[in-house]
Order: structure tokens, then sequence, then C-alpha cells
């Protein structure tokens, strides 16, 4: 009697993708596709973005399959990938960022027409409070309370210690609490708002 | 409970580690004070229950695609079928040949160099040299490259024998032998056949001497 792929555990599978069987990772794209567009669209907040970098996930997963550990989870792993690959296209877009804090600036000091009047935006609109607090604050929430990644996992993802993962976490609540609390976006926040309106 | 303590409590119980007790505590107070409500809300709010991501209906195919298309690229590269179990054989199997490939130059570098070094064998006394044998040929084996060639071979990886290897030429160089051994290959005097002092060497020609260092340490 044929086993049904969903019947089989993530190591099953990926034995049977090692020897050859490339529909077999099929099965794992729909068990963690949810879990790691849910990574990339937190960490970078830009839908389009977050597809793509979903895609790149699974690429990468793929082609470094001999390297993965079976003695460690798959999805952490996999959530591993999918936080580097969205902390490196954030990086790459620092320069932009700088224009957009320029451009930002311009629209305080009145010399560029200000941006219409944005509505109020509501409490559980995470990708706007989130794209408003640190990369490495927003990347430690991301993992912690979306994904139930332990300290350990995060601290390795990060390459810092787990002490510091704390800290992360802790200065972003405290963040987000300031910033949901005001119940405006801060003026070092604003660029954020253009990039994700961009 | 004092509202000063809210904050602290609910990072105590957002990183699960609240007692029973205090988290009904808080849950009480928060249920009793608007102005801890109005501050703390909206964060419980976000992290406990965060809204869902809205994936498009078209991305799993997407991923699929694009995982098939790296496949096809893998295979055209010559991974192919169990390719991911062959890399892994031939990367295992690269240290080996790495070290042995390293150990044969080390050698040969070694037995070219003692050529250009050692020249000529010892003479003994007033004897005159007994003709040579155009065939007869002695090689030696440095034990320092025996010993640097298993060493490498038991390393993990290729660059592991560098070390040892040039530690062998070294020491080929410098480490003095027997009058009668040389480390290299060379054409050997046939034995004396007149009555008289018998020449120091009994070593046969054409033989290959693997540990000179223990003829050395038996006084031949």
């Amino acid at each position: 009697m044929p086993v049904s792929p969903n019947n089989l555990s993530d190591a099953e599978i990926i034995r049977a993708v090692e020897a050859g069987d490339g529909q077999a990772f099929g099965t794992l794209v729909d068990r963690y596709l949810s879990a790691v567009h849910g990574v990339t669209s937190r960490i970078v907040c830009n839908a389009a973005t977050a597809d793509d970098l979903t895609q790149e996930t699974f690429v990468r997963a793929f082609q470094r399959l001999h390297l993965y550990d079976h003695e460690r989870p798959f999805r952490n792993w996999l959530l591993r990938i999918a936080t580097n690959v969205s902390l490196n296209h954030l990086r790459s877009l620092k320069r932009e960022r700088v224009f957009q804090l320029r451009m930002a600036r311009s629209v305080q000091e009145g010399s560029v027409d200000a941006p219409p009047q944005e509505a109020p935006v509501a409490f559980s609109d995470w990708n706007h409070w989130l794209g408003q607090i640190d990369e490495s604050q927003r990347t430690a929430i991301v993992l912690f309370h979306f994904h139930d990644l332990p300290y350990a996992e995060i601290a390795d993802v990060l390459d810092i210690p787990i002490n510091t993962v704390r800290t992360l976490l802790h200065r972003g609540r405290q963040r987000l609490r300031e910033l949901m609390s005001s119940g405006h976006d801060r003026e070092n926040g604003s660029w954020n708002v253009a990039i994700q309106n961009g | 409970m004092e509202c000063r303590d809210t904050e602290r409590l609910i990072d105590a119980q957002l990183d699960g580690e609240l007692g029973t007790a205090a988290a009904a505590e808080l849950d009480k107070h928060l249920a009793a004070c608007a102005a801890c409500r109005g501050r703390h809300g909206p964060l419980l709010t976000l992290l406990r229950r965060p809204d869902a991501v809205p994936e498009p209906p078209d991305l799993r195919a997407r991923v699929l695609a694009a995982v098939a298309q790296a496949a096809n690229t893998r295979r055209l590269d010559g991974g192919g079928r169990g390719g991911a179990a062959m890399r892994r054989r031939r990367i295992a199997w690269a240290p080996w040949t790495g070290a042995v490939a390293a150990s044969l130059c080390f050698f040969v570098m070694g037995w070219v160099a003692s050529q250009w070094l050692h020249k000529g064998p010892p003479t003994v006394g007033n004897e005159p040299a007994a003709p040579e044998k155009p065939d007869a040929t002695l090689t030696v084996v440095s034990p320092w490259i025996v010993s640097a060639l298993a060493q490498a071979m038991t390393g993990p990886v290729p660059e592991v024998c560098v070390p040892h290897l040039s530690q062998a030429l070294l020491t080929e160089f410098v480490a003095p032998l027997p009058p009668n051994v040389r480390p290299a290959a060379q054409r050997r005097p046939a034995p004396a056949s007149r009555p008289g002092k018998a020449p120091e060497s009994e070593l046969p020609p054409r033989e290959l001497l693997l540990l000179p260092a223990l003829y050395r340490a038996m006084g031949v």
C-alpha cells in the first residue's frame, strides 16, 4: 500500500529528495510555505518582496539540502534561511533608505509637497508597526513571537549571544509599545512608510 | 498590583516566564485599569493574536517552478540523480587523493634534491673503488616522507599534509644518514671480490629500503 507523502516525516522526505525524487520536495513546500512566507513578510514588511524572498528561500534550501543537519528540526533550519535571505535584502536597501529619509525630511521642512493625510492605522496592522523598529529587534520579535523559535535558535540565526536576544526582544517590545500607545508614526520612522508605499 | 509593575509582568508573560497566579493577577489588573490597557493592550494584541499574512494564491506554484528549475540546472551541471550523495562521496575522497598526490610530489622533490646534494659513495681507506655495476641502484624512502604520508591520509583535509611534508622535506636535507645509505637512487659499487677488507655496505643492489633510520640504529 503506497504511503502518502503527507504521512512521511521531514527526514524521510529529505532522504527521498536526496535520492533523486524531486517531487518529494513539494511536500516540504506545502508544509512550510506559510511559515516561511510569514517570516519574510514580517521582516521585510513588503508583500511583493516577501513573495520573491519566499521563493528564494525554498530554492536555497533545495540546493543546500546536503548541508542540512538531520539532528535539528528542519523547520528551524528553513526559517533560518528565510531570515538570512530577508536580512540580506534589508541590508541591500540601506542606500535607498538614506535617500528616503532625505525625502521625508524635505517633506517636513516644507520644501516638497506633503503626501495626503493617511488614514489612522489599526493596531493589528503588524506590517506597519514592525516596519518602524530596528531590523534586529524586528527579527527577534518575529522569530520568537510569531514562529516560536527558542532563544538559542534565534541567537544562532543572528549570530549573537542569547542574552542579546533577550535584550533585543525587550527593547523591541518597548519601542512598539511607545509607538502604538502614541498612536502615530515617529519622525524617524516615516521613511519606512515611504518605502512600504513606494 | 501596581501599574508600574505591569510592563515587567507583561514582558515576563510574553517570554513564557510568568507563573499562573501572577498571570491571573495581571489579567485582572488589565481588565480593571484603562490606562494600562491603553498602554499595553495594542502590543499584546499584536503579539498574541497577529493577523495572518495574506498569501498570494499562485505562490506555491511559483515556488515549485523555481525549485524545478534549480533541479534542472543542477542536473545539467552534472548533479543528476542522487547527485547530493555522489557529491558527498567525491568530497570524501578528495582529501585522500590530494594527500597522496601531495605526498608523491614531495617525495619526488626530496629525491631530486638529494641527488643534487649527495654526490658519490664514501671511500674507505685506499682501497680502489670497484667497478660500478651499471644496473645497481638503491632507492631509499625517507621515513619522514612515510610518516608524513601516513599522517596526511588520516587528516580530514589535504592541507593537513602540507606542514608534515614540509617537515619531511626539510629533514631530508639536514638529517645525517649513515654513509652506506643514501636518500636517493644512485649507482652503488659491486661488492669487493678480492680478499681483504669487505665493503662497508653489505646491502644488495636494487633494493628498496623503507627504513634507513632503522639500519642506522642497528649500526649497519
